[in-house]
């Protein structure tokens, strides 16, 4: 990739961190959180993306971005109150300045007149007058004179001495030699006097010296009349003045130009024509002696003369630009060649880029190290070593730094979901606006940590349910009020771990769920039976059903198309489950919760009806051999285990998943009381209990097709491919009764 | 011998730029994200040139280079203020706090390097 081109990702990366830091900064102000670098903190989000974006000419979202940095200006050094008003005009702002970014990327465009009418929005409160609309863009442009976007050619590193000494010596003698002759107009006089001031801010009068040789000969001659003895000496002060003779086919304006940095700290003067150097340096000398009383021979005697050629090898060390400035700015577009040097990152710099495929593939070795230490233990066992022996410890030794190396690897990939997090405050924002909610977005657990491959699959299933909470959570500000609420309604994202799981929670304060009307409408669309009797939390989670939908009209916001059955099948598809808890007058919960990483898992390995299969031990409570007295039966065909002071009923997986048609009696097998994503508990039969396992995930979508009740595979110890079970999926089977016979048989291959 | 500037400022972007255009003058870079921790890398590189930022956090370019400016280590090194300011009383500050130029941004490579040219020995 082109260098500037990278460096141009790396921008629009900053610009996200920026703007996320902008909003974060914006709404901490909003709630009063701010603290006194807030604003400066949030200054310098804005100003940091226009010093970027102005390095790569992307005007339009410069100028916005000026204007806004102005405001913020004016906010933090006192000029403007801090408002409530101010702050919702900012954070509107910081939308339009991510799209700005957005389209600056050639991702989506800009509403200009929107982005117009923000700008003059933002003016009016700098400047009320506000007719300075049209004045902006007279008053911006300066700031993009001279603007070249980093260009570097192949001429200027390597060729720059070379072109030094060819190019002025020929040039100068020769016009030199025409002067001298001719008319005397080339020739200036400058005399240079600095003061104490100029050495505290490390210029140099050598290096200004070497600076007008580069303009044309010169001739310098110093005075240190002035210089006192050594005793008298005040190391920090200016005492010598410089008299220079400057052949140059220049004007006035480049011989200043030498001085800009030192401007006011020298007392400069340049006069066209050939001073006799004792006239310079006795005008330089009134000025210079206070105290007449120094020497009285003649300065011209005690003056050394340097003679500083213009090409002074020893100075042109740094490179004179290859082309004329007005040339250098023409190319601009023209892609350069490579710089000679390549950037080696400086010892400063701290951070790895790694490609990441190297850490999938990293991920998937080390996922292949795992299966394979575990059927070297495995082939041990059947050796019948015993485990105090020095093999059986030095296996162990191995599981456990395999472990390790595995969790390390994991961690590499592991990130804060605040990527996610943070794209949310805006649309809750654009949600409310277009519904007419209220709503305040409080978010928690940004920080924590998930696998890549399982946030960046998070962004779709959370603003779905974001916007359903708003949309059909919250109620209107009126409506709110009436119930004697904050018209403000507040939604709650909020992430953590639980169980070896990443779980999600998007909670409102709103209506809740009107179970009156979802059942209606289920039963009415035909999606159940009308004489089923549900429980409140049944109903609740009939929104997920296929072709569900309460909204009485599509609105402009949930209603795209997108139900909640497509957000449930999609994140059942990354092994996660999603359910809503709802309390009518307070509010609904929706709570997602996906395994960290799609790579590996802890499980407890089982035989049932012959097959292997691993439940995730996520998912078990605790096992147990159940005893006749505590198995009732319930209906027909069920029956429920006495487990402590409840009943949980009791499913065969092996009759669940099709393998055998006739249960055996419980009291033959192992009991394995699971709990589910919705809180409810079953209790699993199993034949026999293997132990417990790390197994490497493999999809069984992508290898096989989804199958009910199977949640992925694995290959085991022994090199079998076992099933990994879907407990909730197993347990909802169960409430439906068993499956019908034209789903897929499962069979787990050997 | 190879010169080594220290670039001082918060944004990535920044810095990446003026590694591109002093790497590619020749010149070794050494970075640092604010005030603070450029005190620390100048302590560790002994650059011959600084660049700074002015808006930074933890400590800013006037207070970076005032810091530079007292230690007798490092005074006598040529600062240049890296800034899109075009208000002159920024530029102004920074001179009394000590810069001994400065450099307008958007700069170009040529631009660049030739401030730094103009200041450093």
């Amino acid at each position: 990739m082109d260098e500037l081109e990278a460096i141009k990702v790396t921008f629009f990366q900053e610009c996200e961190e920026l703007l996320a830091d902008l909003e974060g900064g914006l709404l901490a102000m909003q709630d009063g959180n701010d603290d006194g670098d807030t604003v400066n903190a949030v200054f310098r989000a804005v100003h940091s993306i226009k010093g970027g974006a102005g390095a790569f000419g992307l005007e339009p979202l410069v100028r916005f971005a000026h204007v806004f940095e102005t405001l913020l200006d004016a906010l933090r050094s006192n000029e403007i109150p801090g408002t409530a008003d101010l702050t919702a005009v900012l954070l509107r702002a910081s939308d339009v300045l991510a799209d700005h970014v957005s389209a600056a990327r050639g991702l989506g465009m800009v509403d200009m007149d929107a982005s117009a009418a923000m700008a003059a929005e933002l003016k009016a409160w700098t400047d009320p007058s506000a007719a300075a609309v049209a004045a902006a863009p007279v008053e911006d442009a300066p700031e993009f004179e001279g603007f070249t976007p980093i260009v570097i050619s192949g001429d200027d590193g390597m060729d720059d001495d070379d072109l030094g000494f060819d190019f002025q010596p020929m040039t100068i003698s020769l016009d030199a030699q025409a002067a001298d002759v001719a008319v005397l107009d080339n020739v200036w006089t400058v005399s240079i006097r600095p003061k104490s001031d100029l050495y505290r801010k490390a210029n140099e009068t050598g290096l200004l010296l070497r600076e007008l040789a580069r303009l044309g000969p010169i001739q310098a001659t110093l005075d240190d009349s002035a210089l006192p003895t050594l005793e008298f000496l005040d190391a920090e002060a200016a005492y010598v003045t410089w008299s220079v003779r400057l052949e140059t086919e220049q004007g006035e304006e480049a011989i200043r130009e030498v001085f800009e940095f030192v401007d006011g700290d020298c007392e400069l003067e340049i006069t066209r024509g050939e001073a006799p150097v004792a006239d310079v340096l006795a005008s330089l000398m009134e000025v210079a002696l206070p105290e007449p009383a120094a020497p009285v021979e003649a300065p011209i005697a005690v003056a050394p003369v340097a003679e500083v050629a213009p090409p002074a090898p020893v100075a042109v060390s740094a490179p004179v630009p290859a082309t004329p400035p007005v040339a250098a700015n023409a190319p601009a577009a023209a892609p350069a060649a490579k710089p000679a040097q390549i950037e080696v990152p400086g010892p400063g710099q701290s951070v790895i880029r790694v490609d990441p495929e190297r850490i999938d593939r990293l991920i998937d070795l080390v996922g292949e190290l795992v299966i394979n230490q575990a059927m070297l233990a495995q082939r041990v066992g059947e050796y019948g070593i015993a485990p105090s022996s020095n093999l059986a410890m030095g296996l162990d030794e191995l599981e456990q730094l395999t472990r390790e190396i595995q969790d390390s690897v994991m961690a590499i990939r592991a990130q804060p979901v605040k990527s996610v997090f943070q794209r949310m405050p805006r649309l809750v924002r654009e949600v409310a606006n277009m519904t007419g909610k209220q709503a305040r977005l409080v978010m928690d657990g940004e920080n924590t940590e998930v696998d890549k491959t399982v946030i960046e699959r998070l962004a779709d299933p959370i603003t779905h349910m974001l916007r359903n909470a708003i949309d059909h959570g919250l109620e209107s500000p009126e409506e709110r009020k009436a119930a004697g609420k904050n018209p403000e309604g507040v939604v709650r994202l909020a992430a953590l771990h639980r169980s070896g799981r990443i779980v999600i929670e998007v909670q409102d304060d709103g209506r809740g769920i009107n179970r009156e009307r979802v059942l209606s409408i289920a039963v009415k669309k035909g999606l159940i039976s009308p004489d089923l009797t549900l429980t409140d939390e049944e109903i609740d989670n009939l929104i997920f059903l296929p072709g569900f939908s309460t909204a009485d009209k599509i609105s402009d916001v949930s209603g795209r198309g997108v139900g909640m059955d497509v957000v449930k099948r999609s994140v059942q598809a990354l092994g996660g489950r999603i359910s809503i808890a709802s309390r009518p007058g307070l509010g609904s919960t929706f709570t997602l919760s996906l395994p960290l990483t799609l790579a590996v898992l802890d499980g407890m390995v089982v035989d049932v009806a012959g097959e292997t299969l691993v439940i995730p031990l996520a998912c078990i409570v605790e096992s147990l051999r159940p005893k006749a007295e505590e198995i009732r039966p319930l209906g027909p065909t069920g029956s429920v285990l006495a487990v402590r002071d409840s009943f949980v009923p009791l499913i065969d997986v092996g009759l669940t998943l099709n393998y055998r048609s006739k249960s055996p009696p419980p009291t033959e097998g192992v009991v394995l009381l699971v709990e589910g994503e919705d809180g409810s508990r079953a209790a699993l039969v199993a034949d026999a209990i293997h132990g417990q396992r790390q197994v490497v995930i493999k999809s069984l979508e992508q290898n096989y097709q989804q199958v009910e009740g199977v949640a992925a595979a694995t290959i085991l110890g022994d090199g079998r491919v076992a099933l990994i079970l879907d407990v909730d999926a197993v347990i909802n089977l169960r409430r439906r009764g068993p499956p019908s016979p034209s789903d897929p048989t499962l069979i787990a291959a050997e | 011998m190879t010169r080594t500037v220290l670039t001082v400022d918060d944004s990535r972007t920044m810095r990446d730029m003026l590694r591109m255009a002093l790497s590619g003058a020749g010149f070794n870079v050494v970075e640092a994200v604010d005030g603070e921790h450029g005190l620390e890398v100048l302590s560790a590189h002994r650059p011959d040139v600084i660049i700074t930022d002015i808006n930074m956090p933890k400590l800013d370019g006037f207070g970076f280079i005032e810091a530079v400016r007292v230690d007798d280590d490092y005074r006598a090194i040529p600062i240049l203020v890296l800034t899109t300011e075009s208000d002159p009383s920024k530029k102004q500050r920074a001179r009394e706090a000590g810069a001994t130029g400065w450099i307008v941004k958007p700069f170009n490579p040529e631009k660049l390097v030739e401030a730094i040219r103009r200041v450093a020995a």
